[in-house]
């Protein structure tokens, strides 16, 4: 499983700071968002501070033509890289729509140009996303996460107050694999200390 | 006046086919190159649909260019206001000018691409109103600096009676923008001085700095061909009165006939002509390199922008 982080509760100087260091220890994505309009333009700026993190922008459709979400997207895509990956909080139609925009599909008469970096850009309604609620505890989001991962979940996303550093050695480690050896870990924080 | 470049469309044409990504990448290097010789702004252009990706969504790119720089102001030039929900604008313009220190410039036109309004399931024939009724929102809310790009007087009036600034495009002749910023002035007097602050004037202008004459013929060249661009998104509209296709050798001319082609002296000098408080150097043709390009920003920063610093308004702060 691939485990990000979802960084939706956070204030914007909070989000790209974290999402600088979740780039920086390999932390695979971050779930953010924006003001009705400017979700992107949040996205574009992490994508400027940050080379390897996919960004996760979940967007409100519901004042916004599926052709400008998707045109958003595709920008985002460019400007990351190929790291976006779209969440629609809207319904099953609307995501449909922006997914296939984002293919290069034309779509009720409407065409985006140009298409996104990658070939198609993931889309997903919100209510497909798997999100959890780590706790600030290390030891039960451990279990929660094992949860997450023996469940067959392949792309989840994990709600954690603590140290991004912390979440990379101790809980996005663990989400990939069902046979973790929490040794490493453990032992990890014993010959390369973490920051408190 | 304050000296700016534009227009970046972030395009990969026929002419000059290059990736998206590097395009989208360069406009950083460029926005940190613009920033660092002192230049006002950089701004940036929009369309939909269009075969070479002339970019439609510039408030990421905007953002993006905010994010890569600390003190160069980063404008659209211009938004198609009535292809957007107005809402949605405002929140980000706010978003993006409260992240940025006020760096953000919303410029803002109307379209006249009957295929991108088609696209969006809106009627152009709609457009004036939904121009005026989004006008309307920001000017009452004021997410930031304002500007309208106009291309004739009613348009002018239009940002004048709002407080808004004025943008004017690209290749009139001096008598028509002077008319341009009379229209807005008056407008903006009689309508009982909205906002308090006299609102700017910006001009859009081909420019090259050059010093040989074969550069300078090049360049010209470059400001010719660029014209294609236009003349292909023209092509879809029948309700521009220009017939693009049959007007292309004659609408080169008067481009190449109003662009600012010369020595940095010579450029500052026919800027100086101008009473605005902002130019906005349209370097950012089809063919140039990225390198002939930067040199250019350079050239502009070093040489042309200081020489302008007491020329046209002075007293706007932008």
């Amino acid at each position: 499983m691939r485990l990000g982080l979802d960084l939706r509760g956070h204030g914007i100087d909070d989000v790209v700071e974290i999402a600088a260091e979740a780039d920086q220890l390999g932390i695979w994505a971050v779930l953010v968002t924006g003001p009705a309009g400017a979700e992107t333009s949040v996205a574009a700026e992490i994508a400027v501070v940050t080379r390897h993190v996919h960004l996760v922008v979940q967007l409100d459709p519901r004042s916004a033509h599926p052709q400008a979400l998707a045109e958003e997207v595709a920008i985002l895509d460019h400007l990351s890289e190929r790291r976006a990956i779209a969440v629609i909080d809207g319904d099953a139609a609307t995501t449909d729509r922006v997914r296939r925009l984002l293919a290069a599909e034309i779509v009720d008469g409407a065409v985006i140009a140009p298409p996104p970096a990658q070939t198609a850009v993931l889309t997903w309604q919100a209510g497909e996303l798997t999100v959890v609620d780590l706790g600030d505890d290390v030891a039960v989001a451990k279990q929660r996460v094992d949860e997450l991962r023996d469940r067959g979940v392949t792309h989840g996303f994990g709600v954690w107050p603590g140290s991004t550093a912390v979440f990379a050695r101790h809980l996005a480690t663990r989400a990939r694999t069902p046979d973790f050896p929490d040794l490493v870990a453990d032992y990890a924080d014993t010959i390369a200390p973490l920051e408190p | 006046m304050k000296v700016g470049v534009g227009l970046w469309c972030l395009q990969s044409t026929a002419t000059a086919p290059r990736a998206w990504t590097q395009a989208y990448a360069e406009l950083l290097d460029d926005a940190r190159l613009t920033e660092d010789v002192g230049l006002h702004s950089l701004w940036l252009s929009e369309h939909h649909g269009y075969y070479d990706g002339y970019c439609p969504a510039l408030l990421p790119a905007a953002a993006a260019a905010l994010a890569a720089t600390d003190t160069l102001q980063v404008g659209t030039g211009v938004l198609l206001l009535p292809l957007h929900d107005t809402e949605r604008v405002r929140t980000a313009a706010a978003h993006l000018n409260g992240r940025f220190n006020d760096r953000f410039h919303l410029g803002m036109g109307m379209g006249y691409r009957p295929t991108e309004f088609a696209q969006r399931g809106l009627d152009i024939r709609g457009r004036v109103k939904r121009m005026v009724a989004g006008l309307d929102t920001l000017a009452a809310d004021r997410p930031g600096p304002m500007w309208v790009g106009v291309t004739s007087e009613p348009a002018a009036r239009r940002a004048g009676r709002r407080g808004l600034g004025l943008m004017i495009s690209g290749a009139f002749s001096k008598q028509v923008v002077d008319d341009l910023i009379a229209a807005h002035r008056d407008a903006w007097t009689a309508a009982g001085s909205p906002g308090h602050t006299t609102p700017p004037v910006g001009l859009l202008r081909n420019v090259w700095v050059a010093d040989s004459a074969a550069e300078r013929r090049q360049a010209l060249d470059w400001v010719r061909s660029s014209y294609l661009v236009y003349a292909g998104l023209g092509w879809g509209a029948d309700d521009t009165g220009v017939d693009f296709r049959a007007a292309i050798a004659e609408s080169m001319d008067e481009v190449e006939a109003s662009a600012i082609v010369g020595s940095a002296d010579e450029v500052a000098d026919t800027l100086a002509g101008y009473d605005v408080d902002l130019v906005v150097c349209r370097i950012g043709y089809d063919e140039p390199l990225t390198s002939a390009v930067r040199e250019v920003i350079e050239r502009l920063g070093r040489d042309v922008a200081p020489a302008l610093a007491d020329a046209g308004r002075t007293g706007t702060v932008l």
